[in-house]
């Protein structure tokens, strides 16, 4: 069935049981996600980059960051649907049918005012010192 | 140094659960104040992490449990159990509370597609289970599981950054910085931004860990200076990345060091 990712989260949780301990070891640039809207699919504007939470904030941060958090386990679902997508027997019709999908495609409407109209689209990148590489462009999705 | 008293498994244990009480009770509510990411509205909505369990019979438990009322609920369990635990300790309802404890976080884990802040759901994991160890008869084992696991986790990653070029180089910590995941303070970014901080910081960051399991050989006073050093690593990781949830989670984990630091 498409999107069915049980395997994947029994290897994250056994990844949380049996820890690596590896941190930062590896420091490669990270996807980015943009988005663009318009008022019809022919006339969506240009695109944005979608802002993380704030810096860290002193004492406060230490004791309470709850949106900083949310932004870290929020920017962990772009490297779960690259992860997906990257499957040996993944094709575009599944790939929007991906649960890492369906999260990212709310992460992306979360950018958006709230009562915004028309529609949308959003796209993972990578930012190298001299270019920035596409890895995904979803369909345009109506709001 | 010489002149503090030792420290008792009984203790050890007291201060473990107290601090890993308190991260407890800190991870619950930060997740409490964002409920509206795991809402139908929200980004987390169940109605799609459900997808996940299609074909799992546990799926309608799951459904109960983690929905936005159920895991609200998980959570609101989490707080209670967290501030309920330290006066648990050595009673019977130690192991129960514990592992009561244990699978609210294993529950918040799956929610969030296997962890939600991954080194610091893992450290708190291996604390509650040296605790739930410790609780269920066996202190030296649930104790001595926490404090091997602190030193991998220091040592291992020492190790793992030694091997990479950009860490041995110095310009890993001045990448780390501007990494878009991360909004680090400006004064910070400049900081590490400079090559020859860059590559002090990391050599000392890569000395620090690598050295960690000397904590466990060479004595308390060594440890203790170990466990001094861990907080202002921590703090400064506060500092520069936000990731304030390790900070606790480690802390509750270096009583169970020291206890094993001691000589008999």
């Amino acid at each position: 069935m498409p999107g069915f990712t049980g395997g994947a989260l029994s290897l994250r949780l056994a990844r949380a049981l049996l820890p690596a301990w590896r941190f930062f070891d590896e420091i490669e640039p990270a996807p980015r996600l943009s988005v663009r809207m318009g008022a019809a699919a022919e006339a969506l504007g240009a695109w944005e980059t979608a802002k993380p939470a704030g810096p860290s904030n002193g004492i406060i941060s230490l004791l309470f960051r709850p949106a900083g958090n949310l932004a870290l386990a929020s920017h962990a679902l772009l490297e779960q649907l690259l992860d997906d997508v990257a499957a040996p027997d993944m094709s575009a019709e599944r790939v929007e049918q991906l649960v890492s999908y369906k999260l990212v495609t709310r992460l992306a409407r979360a950018q958006l005012p709230a009562h915004a109209s028309g529609c949308y689209q959003f796209r993972l990148t990578l930012e190298h010192t001299a270019s920035v590489e596409e890895l995904l462009v979803s369909s345009v999705i109506a709001l | 140094v010489s002149t503090l008293p030792p420290l008792s498994g009984t203790l050890t244990l007291l201060f473990t659960t107290r601090l890993l009480s308190l991260a407890l009770v800190l991870q619950a509510l930060e997740l409490l104040s964002v409920r509206r990411a795991f809402s139908e509205q929200g980004v987390f909505a169940w109605s799609e992490l459900r997808r996940d369990f299609a074909r799992s019979p546990a799926r309608p438990l799951l459904d109960l449990l983690l929905s936005y009322r159920g895991f609200f609920g998980v959570l609101l369990t989490q707080l209670l159990l967290a501030l309920l635990m330290p006066l648990t300790v050595g009673t019977r309802l130690g192991a129960p509370c514990t592992t009561m404890l244990l699978g609210t976080v294993l529950l918040v884990g799956v929610r969030f597609r296997g962890s939600y802040n991954g080194g610091s759901d893992a450290m708190t994991l291996v604390v509650l289970l040296g605790v739930l160890a410790a609780q269920c008869g066996y202190p030296r084992l649930g104790l001595g599981y926490i404090a091997a696991q602190v030193v991998l986790s220091y040592f291992v990653a020492g190790l793992s950054k030694l091997r990479s070029l950009r860490w041995r180089q110095g310009s890993a910590l001045s990448e780390l910085v501007v990494a878009r995941q991360y909004v680090v303070p400006a004064p910070a970014r400049r900081l590490l931004g400079t090559p020859w901080v860059s590559r002090l910081g990391g050599w000392a960051v890569m000395g620090f860990e690598c050295a960690f399991p000397l904590s466990l050989l060479l004595g308390r006073t060594v440890a203790l200076g170990f466990v001094l050093a861990g907080l202002c690593f921590h703090l400064a990781i506060v500092g520069t990345l936000g990731l304030n949830r390790f900070f606790w989670a480690w802390l509750a984990a270096y009583p169970a060091l020291l206890y094993f630091s001691e000589p008999g």
